[in-house]
């Protein structure tokens, strides 16, 4: 895709934002605020593809991200037994540290949308997408200090949980009024409190796992095949 | 065994349209008319391909039912009270937005059941395809990926057991088992992906003019439910700037009249909703008939065997 192309579609998606949340609130005078956080999820992750088109991508590299998301998205499956104990947000922080901020969003948002064909798509989807994707880069944005101390990437798993929960509830509050409404954002944190321990933990047992063992083998590949 | 529904025959752009309009009514309107319907055709789809329970129906009243109820607890909005709790006004009209959006959570979520049955991977690549290329040969081969994980996961896991190396005595045990064989199976993959990429990069992958496979066809069936679809989606959107279709709960429950406008967008929308089961129903009366079998893959089979 040449340069020009590619800035053409950058602007299209970019006005499509104010577009959409005008059309959203002439339409849907009463419930704007879910379609306007549903597209601006989207957009955002739509922003993100396009970026990665215009860009050169090795070939190996691009495989290696395949491979990272069809294991988180494995993990999501083979855990399935113990409700929300998943490696996926693990996976995909360990990606964005090894290979990458591009490597963590496209590992993140791509888990989220192949695993729901598995599971279920729904609004949801664009969610999930923006806030794995969101966890991905900036653990790729980190990657140095990441590295260098277990005890920083172990919080930053936790936070992630945290995130993870914080930001889906606000799914949930918009998705159920179609506005924002605080007490019932707080109902819902509130609710979902013993899930995010569950998530914090997760994070951190996985982590604390596989970071080292896959970390050594994405080197060891890298270091033996050259790029 | 192929669990494809004939509604799924259709091109994926005209089921993306397809599902795009009706998912956008069904989430965004506040018209409980629109929302009743939208329920009674995805329910009526449901029950024609993957069948519905008695246990099923109890639990989605159910859940209906909670989310009808637990509206007023946490809007005070309405004219109408019913009585006070806590302090705070419970309203009728809190109770009947509730309602409402029970009817559209749970239309939405069975919509999004047909979605996941119709909008195969398959048709999700492909529309991918034209303006992300290289995200649709990252979903693919992640999609290509999953059952190779899965088959080398179940042949780990049982040397491993017939090693006597596998504990599943608890949880913990469980947990750190599993997580051997995945990062055995981190190291297959990761080694493997990389014979992927050499073999996908001498076949010319990205290089300029690359072409997709395709196997579908815009039939004659797409057309007419492509036409539907923007039929009712200018209905929908003239009805709802015209506030034809306006339904409003607060302060007091309130409707416009019902004009020549709003039957065409309740009507069409309708008729837009009914087309999945509409065509469920007619492909098993081609089933039934001679014509159709002998197109059935299986039948072109058995065709060149003998």
């Amino acid at each position: 895709m040449t340069k020009r192309k590619l800035a053409a579609e950058l602007l299209l998606v970019l006005a499509a934002v104010p577009l959409c949340v005008s059309a959203g609130s002439l339409l849907f005078a009463d419930r704007r605020y879910m379609l306007v956080a549903a597209v601006i999820a989207l957009i955002s992750c739509l922003l993100f593809f396009l970026s990665f088109e215009g860009r050169d991508t090795g070939t190996k590299k691009l495989v290696l991200i395949s491979a990272m998301t069809a294991l988180s998205v494995a993990g999501r499956f083979l855990f399935s037994p113990i409700p929300f104990f998943k490696p996926v947000t693990a996976i995909v922080i360990i990606c964005g540290v090894n290979l990458g901020c591009e490597a963590g969003f496209l590992c993140g948002s791509l888990s989220a949308f192949i695993s729901n064909f598995l599971f279920m798509q729904g609004p949801w989807t664009p969610f999930q997408m923006f806030i794995w994707g969101a966890i991905g880069f900036f653990a790729g944005l980190l990657s140095k200090p990441l590295k260098s101390s277990p005890v920083l990437l172990l919080s930053y798993g936790a936070l992630s949980g945290i995130l993870y929960s914080a930001f889906m509830d606000i799914w949930t509050t918009v998705w159920f009024d179609g506005t924002f409404l605080f007490s019932r954002y707080a109902a819902a944190a509130v609710a979902a409190i013993p899930v995010t321990i569950v998530y914090i933990f997760s994070n951190i047992v996985f982590l604390f796992a596989l970071s080292g063992p896959i970390g050594k083998k994405l080197e060891r590949v890298r270091t033996k095949y050259g790029f | 065994m192929s669990n494809e529904s004939a509604f799924s025959r259709l091109h994926p752009l005209t089921l993306s349209l397809w599902f795009f309009f009706v998912l956008t009514v069904t989430v965004m309107t506040v018209n409980p008319i629109l929302a009743a319907l939208s329920l009674l055709f995805s329910a009526l789809y449901k029950a024609l391909t993957t069948g519905i329970s008695i246990k099923g129906i109890s639990v989605s009243l159910a859940f209906m039912l909670l989310i009808a109820l637990l509206n007023p607890l946490f809007s005070h909005h309405g004219v109408t009270v019913l009585f006070f709790l806590n302090d705070l006004p419970v309203t009728l009209e809190s109770l009947l937005f509730g309602g409402m959006m029970s009817l559209v959570v749970m239309s939405s979520v069975l919509w999004c059941g047909a979605l996941a049955l119709c909008m195969t991977s398959d048709k999700v690549i492909w529309l991918f395809g034209k303006p992300f290329p290289k995200l649709a040969v990252l979903i693919s081969l992640t999609l290509r990926l999953l059952p190779a994980i899965k088959t080398s996961y179940g042949r780990m896991k049982d040397a491993r057991t017939a090693a006597g190396l596998y504990d599943d005595s608890s949880p913990f045990a469980r947990i750190s088992s599993s997580l051997r064989i995945f990062s055995a199976l981190v190291t297959m993959i990761l080694e493997d992906s990389i014979d992927t990429a050499d073999s996908m990069k001498a076949r010319g992958l990205m290089l300029r003019g690359r072409t997709s496979c395709s196997i579908f066809r815009f039939r004659p069936a797409d057309f007419a439910v492509l036409a539907l679809v923007l039929l009712s989606a200018a209905a929908a959107a003239y009805s709802s700037v015209s506030k034809a279709v306006l339904f409003t709960f607060y302060p007091a429950v309130s409707y416009g009249s019902m004009g020549a406008v709003t039957a065409l967008t309740y009507g069409s929308f309708a008729l837009t909703a009914v087309v999945p089961s509409f065509m469920e129903v007619t492909l098993w009366k081609q089933l039934h008939s001679t014509t159709y079998r002998s197109n059935t893959p299986q039948a072109r089979n058995s065709r060149s065997t003998v």
